[in-house]
């Protein structure tokens, strides 16, 4: 189990992870077990699956989204936080129909991530397409480092 | 065994490429469907996030459905990784279908990354009324 987990996670047997992405994971799991307790989990997994890349302007988050109504979703930032939050509704059946196979989640889902820096709301632009969610999140103003001139 | 090193020793510098699981296997999931049967149709709702039309292939031998697309997550130039749990690869599932089918009459719809197949079922497959006569 422990190791089909950190399999899923991108980690697999590769020793050389950053500690970063590490430490990433453990607030991730925190923040899974705090919301896994409100909202139906999605599989028993964090949901949705994200991937996240930045460099020094920009964080960019992309989301697993299959199925899910864009007019659904809920984003939200919050200094250095990204909540996605959203509905995929459950698919009521009439009497004549019947489930023959039910593996696909259904039900409320929220989760937050943590950023490497604060953001400016603003500017972020978000985009759904073939049940990918992908957010661009720019630095904010007064998070980048500024020069410091020597007299 | 000798390959092998080598590839260790590449992913230490940058990031093993997606397409390819840690022991250099093209990776191939398998997408949660959903299977509804109606009345006149059976339907197949799969979840296959990030692909597209183009990539998309349903065959229908007899009666073996094989449904596969590859899925191309977002790939930045300019960013670095930091976290990742999501990969890119060929989404596949085969089933095996228990009934008859008009395979011209199959319909299949993607979108927002989910595939929607229906499969009419062939007139004699449909449930009849079998009138019984008293005597």
């Amino acid at each position: 189990m422990f190791w089909s987990d950190l399999g899923d996670f991108g980690f697999g047997s590769d020793p050389w992870f950053s500690s970063t992405a590490r430490s990433l994971k453990q607030l991730q799991d925190e923040m899974n077990q705090l919301l896994e307790d409100i909202y139906p989990p999605f599989g028993g997994r964090a949901f949705p699956a994200v991937n996240v890349w930045s460099n020094a302007d920009e964080v960019v988050v992309t989301a697993e989204l299959p199925g899910v109504d864009s007019k659904s979703l809920d984003l939200s930032v919050m200094g250095n936080t990204l909540t996605i939050r959203g509905e995929r509704p459950k698919q009521e059946l009439s009497e004549k129909e019947k489930y023959l196979r039910h593996e696909r989640g259904y039900g409320t889902f929220s989760r937050t991530l943590d950023l490497p820096y604060a953001v400016d709301s603003d500017k972020v632009e978000a985009v759904c397409k073939n049940g990918i969610l992908k957010v661009v999140l720019p630095r904010a103003e007064a998070d980048k480092p500024k020069k410091i001139a020597v007299r | 065994m000798g390959s092998e090193r080598k590839d260790l020793e590449v992913s230490r510098t940058r990031e093993r490429s997606p397409m390819r699981d840690s022991g250099g296997r093209p990776r191939t999931f398998t997408p949660r469907s959903d299977v509804i049967e109606r009345e006149d149709a059976v339907v197949l709702i799969l979840d296959l996030p990030g692909v597209e039309e183009k990539s998309l292939n349903i065959d229908l031998e007899r009666d073996t459905l094989t449904i596969s697309g590859q899925a191309t997550a977002f790939t930045p130039e300019k960013h670095e990784l930091m976290y990742r749990e999501c990969w890119d690869g060929m989404y596949k599932r085969t089933f095996v279908l228990a009934d008859v089918f008009a395979a011209e009459k199959v319909e299949a719809q993607l979108r927002d990354g989910v595939l929607t197949v229906t499969l009419p079922k062939l007139e004699k497959a449909k449930p009849r009324k079998i009138a019984v006569r008293a005597g």
